[in-house]
């Protein structure tokens, strides 16, 4: 790939460096915004520039990469960005969760469990979780400095109030290490247990809000929950995915226009086709 | 419980003749110098457990700058405070970190603007205002905070089954009786009340009066009642401070200061009653 | 009996800054005596300088000068002329009560509540005071079917019953009376009287400013006639 004009990883060294800088103080302050001079990337911001700048900073040649779009490997924007990491890089790409090094993801959490040795980067389009219950910024920074989380609080509250439970279905607020309230991305609340204690260093990027922060790994990350109201994950019924038979793994309802059936399947599209094949090992 | 001294607060640059050239005697609180506004100078103020002390003053007399300032909304310039419930009384309430002033605010103040705008959020939920302030003291049970809620709207007279309406649904003097039933959810010792009846009809300043009697006299909270007129206070308060252009001109025993008025500027305030 | 309120010299000038500064004088020089169970009536014309010594007494004027010295329970002899606002307002509610000409009550409050509320702020029990309040109600003679109804319809007479059994029902040791028997009929004077009596058995020493010369003197051990601002006995009643 010398070939090319560009740098490696198409941002320059100094940049490279200016984001992993700031994500060692990400990681020193789990849950803490750091702000960062988001660049001009190829492609437009709220596509997952956060995440890509994320990526390009920190992969090196022997990595293995995977991007996902709501869990599959083939939509328009992870082809794309894959791509376009692949291209400025010339690194291995996967689909296989289990042999990339760095996975960039959307919205998903991978159904395989991620190891010591990987990376999860998200790609966040609203860093700040308290957005929820205040427009300012500087009084959401205020809120964070104090830990003062009473109107996230209070807007649960409000929730359970009108719905008889917590219908937060996205961007579930969670606490990580006892400190800070932290915006997980919009993964479903199937995947929020997920980023607790968990083996993997999860990144997430905001480029257009110019944010980075970090969940080491092995840090405790809990879902905000009343003492008599818990937090809980999707139901889908006892269901299971029509193409591989999971019942653990996070579906989709799919809704067949021709026949006018309705059925699941799994959002992780890599990890049904290896479950498919029988290539998943089951506890 | 209370103890404030030399408090004090100028909007502007200031510029250390401010507190000299302004004041009653020369009938402004802009500093001719600097032009900054000295809204309230050195100001001595004690309150006792249990007790009801007013301030009155016309406006722009610099009483709800001092309830501000009490209550962390503003910065003073210079001066201290005590309050028994913290540190035993020997630390500065101003002079503690902004997590400290939460708390205090949290566990031992209470306040009730004139503007409901101000103390609620109009599109939480009633009981959602009054969660606001238990979940500030770690409630964290929705059953208990739900029961909390609806103790306090029955003794604030609410009617429990509009719990889970927006306050902006609600009447003036609702929304003041929301106000109150939030301020009194931790049980402060300290209760801060500012022109709560103004802009009330008559019969609802009435029932809030009472309200305000009812608490004082069954849950022995002491007051803080800032308003600019005398009939509040002479219904409320056992001691009165008068304030004009950021000073106290005045204090005393409520029923003195309003009899028998000394400064010249408390006599034309009571001349000039209804 | 021991005094409970001795008054030496006591003045109280007015000074008005909206007309120049003018002085106007209250009372001056005023000394008298009251001992436990006594009642010192003082009368005198309207602008004589009566009330401005009851308000003194009452500290809701700050006399000029003199001294007022009480004998209180919570702090020994004190002089209410130089006594802190936190100690006249611990006396107010323990040991002196004062009747006011005109009835002053909260907004929306029964006449019952009104009583019943003099009893509680002095730490009684709801149910103790409700029977206590009841009681002074009835001997009062205030017609039943009025208790639960906002005084400001009342008449003058049932207001000035009313205020006196605000005052009088948690028995203060130093009772000052403005007009009290000023709006009541001959009939109901009666009851007033007899509450008086039974609060000078009690030990309650009493001042009072009349116009009716004919119910002072039934109750009254002695007389003082103000003029200008100035006090003189007028001989044992």
């Amino acid at each position: 790939m010398t070939s090319y004009s560009y740098n490696y990883g198409f941002l320059d060294e100094q940049t490279k460096k200016e984001i992993r800088r700031k994500l060692l103080q990400a990681v020193a302050i789990p849950g803490y915004q750091v702000p960062y001079g988001s660049r001009e990337m190829p492609i437009a911001r709220g596509w997952g520039t956060g995440g890509l700048q994320i990526t390009l900073s920190i992969i090196g040649k022997q990595d293995t990469l995977k991007v996902i779009d709501q869990g599959c490997d083939f939509s328009v924007n992870a082809c794309n960005l894959r791509n376009f990491i692949a291209a400025t890089t010339g690194n291995t790409v996967t689909t296989d969760t289990a042999e990339a090094s760095i996975v960039q993801t959307r919205h998903r959490i991978p159904e395989e469990a991620m190891r010591e040795d990987q990376i999860l980067v998200f790609q966040v389009p609203y860093p700040e979780i308290l957005r929820w219950v205040e427009p300012s910024e500087r009084e959401t920074r205020r809120m964070h400095a104090e830990r003062d989380y009473g109107k996230l609080w209070v807007f649960l509250y409000e929730d359970i109030v009108r719905w008889g439970e917590i219908t937060l279905s996205y961007r579930y607020p969670v606490l990580v290490n006892q400190r800070y309230a932290m915006d997980p991305s919009p993964i479903p609340r199937h995947d929020v247990p997920k980023l607790h204690q968990a083996e993997t260093l999860f990144l997430f990027g905001a480029g257009r809000e110019k944010r980075l922060y970090a969940v080491p790994p092995y840090t405790e990350v809990v879902p905000l929950q009343f003492e008599d109201y818990h937090f809980t994950i999707e139901n889908f019924g006892g269901q299971p995915c029509r193409s591989c038979g999971s019942t653990s793994s996070y579906l989709n309802e799919v809704y067949d226009g021709e026949t006018g059936e309705r059925y699941f399947s799994c959002s992780d599209t890599s990890h049904c086709a290896k479950n498919s094949r029988g290539a998943i090992r089951h506890e | 419980m209370l103890s404030v001294r030399n408090l004090s607060k100028i909007y502007g640059s200031g510029c250390g003749l401010c507190l000299e050239l302004t004041g009653p005697g020369v009938g402004s609180n802009i500093c001719p110098k600097c032009h900054s506004i000295v809204a309230c100078a050195r100001i001595d103020l004690d309150v006792y457990p249990g007790e009801i002390v007013g301030i009155v003053g016309e406006s722009g007399s610099g009483k709800s700058t001092l309830i501000k300032l009490l209550h962390f909304d503003q910065e003073p310039t210079s001066g201290y405070a005590y309050v028994q419930g913290f540190e035993d009384g020997q630390v500065d309430m101003f002079a503690v970190s902004n997590q400290k002033k939460r708390w205090l605010r949290n566990h031992q103040l209470g306040i009730v603007y004139q503007n409901p705008n101000a103390g609620l959020n109009m599109e939480f939920s009633c009981g959602g205002n009054i969660a606001d302030k238990l979940i500030a003291a770690d409630w964290y049970n929705y059953t208990r905070i739900r029961s909390r809620a609806t103790e306090l709207m029955q003794k604030t007279e609410l009617p429990v089954q509009r719990m889970d309406e927006p306050p902006k649904r609600f009447s003036g003097g609702m929304q003041q009786r929301v106000q109150i039933a939030k301020a009194l959810a931790n049980n402060p010792p300290l209760l801060l009340l500012d022109e709560v009846t103004t802009g009330l009809d008559v019969s609802v300043q009435a029932q809030v009066l009472r309200l305000i009697r009812q608490i004082q006299s069954t849950l022995q909270i002491a007051m803080v009642v800032v308003s600019h007129d005398f009939a509040v206070i002479r219904m409320l308060t056992e001691r009165t401070l008068v304030m004009r252009n950021g000073r106290v001109v005045e204090s005393g025993l409520t029923d003195q200061v309003m009899e028998d008025p000394h400064h010249p500027y408390t006599q034309l305030l009571i001349n000039s009653m209804l | 009996m021991s005094a409970i309120l001795q008054v030496k010299d006591l003045s109280k000038v007015f000074v008005l800054h909206s007309v120049e500064g003018k002085r106007i004088v209250g009372c001056q020089q005023v000394g008298f005596t009251v001992r436990a169970g006594e009642f010192v009536g003082i009368t005198g014309n309207s602008g004589g300088g009566k009330t401005t010594i009851l308000k003194c007494l009452y500290r809701t004027y700050l006399p000029s000068s003199g001294k007022i010295l009480f004998d209180s329970a919570l702090f020994g002899k004190i002089d209410l002329v130089n006594s802190t606002e936190r100690d006249i307002i611990a006396i107010r509610k323990h040991e002196i009560s004062y009747v006011a000409q005109f009835l002053q009550v909260l907004p929306q409050m029964t006449a019952l509540e009104v009583v019943v509320e003099a009893l509680t702020e002095r730490g009684l029990s709801y149910e103790h005071s409700h029977i206590q309040a009841s009681s002074i109600l009835r001997h009062f003679q205030l017609p039943g079917n009025l208790w639960d109804i906002l005084p400001h319809t009342f008449s003058g007479g049932e207001k000035l019953r009313l205020n006196l059994a605000r005052a009088m029902v948690w028995r203060p040791r130093l009772l000052l009376l403005d007009e009290p028997t000023a709006s009541l009929d001959e009939q109901s004077k009666m009851p007033v009287r007899d509450m008086i009596k039974d609060l000078k058995e009690a030990g309650t020493a009493m001042v009072g400013v009349f116009h009716d010369l004919s119910f002072m003197k039934d109750v009254v051990d002695r007389h003082f006639q103000m003029h200008q601002g100035q006090l003189r006995e007028a001989g044992i009643a």
